[in-house]
């Protein structure tokens, strides 16, 4: 059937209307909804290699993602239940660090996590490292990423990585932190395993800690 | 109270003739150094809080004629009370207290923490999509809220503006240094963007070009006297035309062309026109479209990048039409050494000070270490001499 490659094609052209009417199409055709999931992400990681690439930037990024999560709540209803069971699918714990409030960042991170397949805990905005503790407690995350653009964030950061390891739960997790003037020196002095300052970069890292796609 | 201030070292030029010099495209006696200084001076001044800095003038000025005086001078300074015209702007401004949840020291903040924007644009933003068609029925004064400022505040602009007039002819006929910031202007493009959440806003741009082009070439003109405001309150000379959300980190080109570009070179060139000297604040990564730039007046604007921008090629495109200014990494003033200052200054002086139209800057973070501010400053002093 056309309408397969049709669908990848929408994705790859942000063809946001398009990408959901082939959707439903293929539904009634009684493609498998996991093989459409499978043709949407492929068309997702073609934005992505664009991007790489610099043909495509972040707005294309976020609006494929965009497309990924709404064709996937088109698909819901008629996937399986174990398809959807979300126990196995790994959680990530986000937040902007205590004392900062920005989350320009943070917010196309969890777009883009969430576009991946990933169950991102959004912790907001001015998190302290009490809730971060709590949520890693509470989900079993195996990443946690701080997100800050302040320089007073940086401490924060250090705060939260310390109140991790007083709980215990340090060596069972990796911590990555974004925002703009993150660097290899910031992730020292955060006691984080690795840094972006690049939303779409962080997913990849997330990727290879996790075993390729959620 | 009164500080003990040291002593400032005479040079060849004043500040202003320095600044103007490099903003015309010849060399001044050395490079001049711009830091951006926000609230630095709380962190080494304890009867001096964030929330004065907004909103008391008298203590605003003196913190900023403390630094520089502590730093041996630089060349360009905000006058106390700036901030506070900046935060209570009656109009539609994404630094305006009535149309974004800012968030301010002294009053949803501890007094000496710095204003801080949350974007809230995931869940909850300011503006809804559906609410493009009423900007283009009755423009944007209906989004103004009482939450975060009151009607008071806005009153007290009559009495703070005389005092910024005060401040800002002390700094540019005193000390003979110009300011910074006497008013702002902004495309629509980055207004919607802040008013929407920047992750809707890369949404909308596939889904409402058509709305987001009817309002720019709608209130493009209206902006351009709003950003004009401020000046008429400061009485000052510089205007700052702020610029983010529609570089290489967010957009295409094409979307550039179509949404920003035509705007943005029509707010600018308007200012220029007018005899202000505007100051583009242009941060995040511009790189891959510098060219456009050079359909800008010549000799008659700063620009200013961050990090992110690549300032070697910044002069290779732009030197001998606009005067560069960047771009060290505000972190490194926090977490680094004077060292690190020294040697990254010395790499920009070597590669864009040559044929004049270079200032060396970056943002101060507010925890910034005073040895490394004044590292940068040194150096453009020493190392940066034109006259070796």
């Amino acid at each position: 059937m056309g309408n397969k490659e049709d669908l990848a094609k929408a994705v790859m052209d942000l063809d946001e209307e398009s990408a959901y009417e082939l959707v439903e199409q293929l539904i009634k055709d009684g493609v498998e909804p996991n093989d459409i999931i499978e043709i949407l992400r492929k068309g997702v990681e073609v934005v992505g290699d664009k991007f790489n690439k610099k043909e495509y930037f972040l707005t294309e990024l976020v609006m494929a993602g965009e497309i990924f999560t709404q064709a996937a709540t088109i698909l819901g209803p008629h996937m399986k239940e174990a398809a959807i069971d979300e126990s196995n699918v790994e959680s990530i714990v986000v937040g902007t660090v205590q004392g900062d409030v920005h989350d320009i960042g943070k917010n196309i991170f969890v777009t883009l996590l969430k576009s991946a397949g990933y169950n991102v805990v959004d912790l907001g905005v001015d998190i302290p490292p009490e809730e971060f503790v709590e949520k890693v407690k509470e989900t079993g995350a195996k990443i946690v990423a701080y997100s800050g653009l302040l320089t007073v964030a940086l401490e924060s950061m250090n705060t939260t990585t310390e109140a991790l390891k007083a709980a215990g739960l340090r060596k069972n997790i990796k911590i990555i932190i974004g925002g703009l003037p993150v660097d290899e020196l910031w992730m020292k002095k955060a006691g984080a395993d690795a840094f972006t300052d690049n939303a779409f970069e962080g997913v990849n890292i997330v990727k290879k800690w996790l075993g390729g796609a959620a | 109270m009164l500080l003990e201030l040291e002593a400032i070292e005479e040079e060849a030029m004043t500040s202003v003739e320095r600044m103007l010099t490099a903003m015309e495209l010849k060399e001044p006696d050395r490079v001049p150094v711009w830091p951006l200084i926000d609230f630095v001076q709380t962190k080494y001044l304890d009867h001096i809080t964030a929330q004065d800095m907004i909103e008391n003038p008298d203590k605003a000025q003196e913190a900023m004629e403390w630094i520089y005086h502590k730093m041996g001078g630089f060349d360009i300074a905000m006058a106390g009370g700036g901030m506070y015209m900046q935060y209570v702007n009656p109009f539609p401004d994404m630094f305006s207290v009535y149309y974004l949840d800012w968030k301010l020291p002294g009053r949803q903040l501890p007094v000496n923490s710095p204003p801080q924007l949350s974007e809230r644009s995931l869940t909850n933003p300011f503006l809804k999509a559906e609410d493009y068609d009423r900007i283009l029925k009755d423009g944007f004064f209906w989004l103004a809220n009482f939450n975060n400022a009151k009607m008071g505040d806005m009153m007290k602009l009559n009495k703070i503006a005389p005092k910024v007039v005060e401040n800002t002819i002390k700094w540019w006929e005193h000390f003979k240094v110009p300011t910074f910031n006497d008013g702002a202007g902004a495309t629509i493009f980055d207004l919607l963007s802040t008013f929407r959440g920047s992750t809707n806003f890369m949404k909308d741009i596939y889904r409402y070009k058509d709305k987001i082009i009817e309002i720019s070439d709608k209130y493009t003109d209206d902006f351009i006297r709003m950003g004009e405001y401020g000046i008429t309150q400061s009485q000052g000379k510089t205007l700052l035309v702020g610029a983010v959300r529609a570089s290489s980190d967010f957009i295409s080109i094409k979307h550039f062309e179509e949404l920003f570009w035509p705007y943005f070179k029509k707010t600018v060139s308007a200012y220029v026109k007018k005899g202000y000297i505007v100051q583009m604040h242009m941060d995040t990564d511009w790189t891959d479209r510098l060219h456009y730039l050079l359909e800008l007046p010549k000799g008659k604007i700063y620009l200013h990048m961050d990090e992110r921008t690549d300032i070697f090629k910044a002069k290779e495109i732009l030197g001998g039409h606009l005067c560069i200014e960047g771009n060290l990494k505000p972190s490194l003033f926090t977490v680094g050494t004077p060292n690190m200052i020294e040697k990254q200054v010395k790499e920009i002086i070597d590669k864009c000070a040559d044929g004049g139209g270079l200032i060396v800057g970056s943002e101060i973070p507010d925890d910034a270490k005073l040895e490394n501010l004044k590292a940068m400053c040194d150096t453009c002093k020493t190392y940066g001499s034109y006259r070796k």
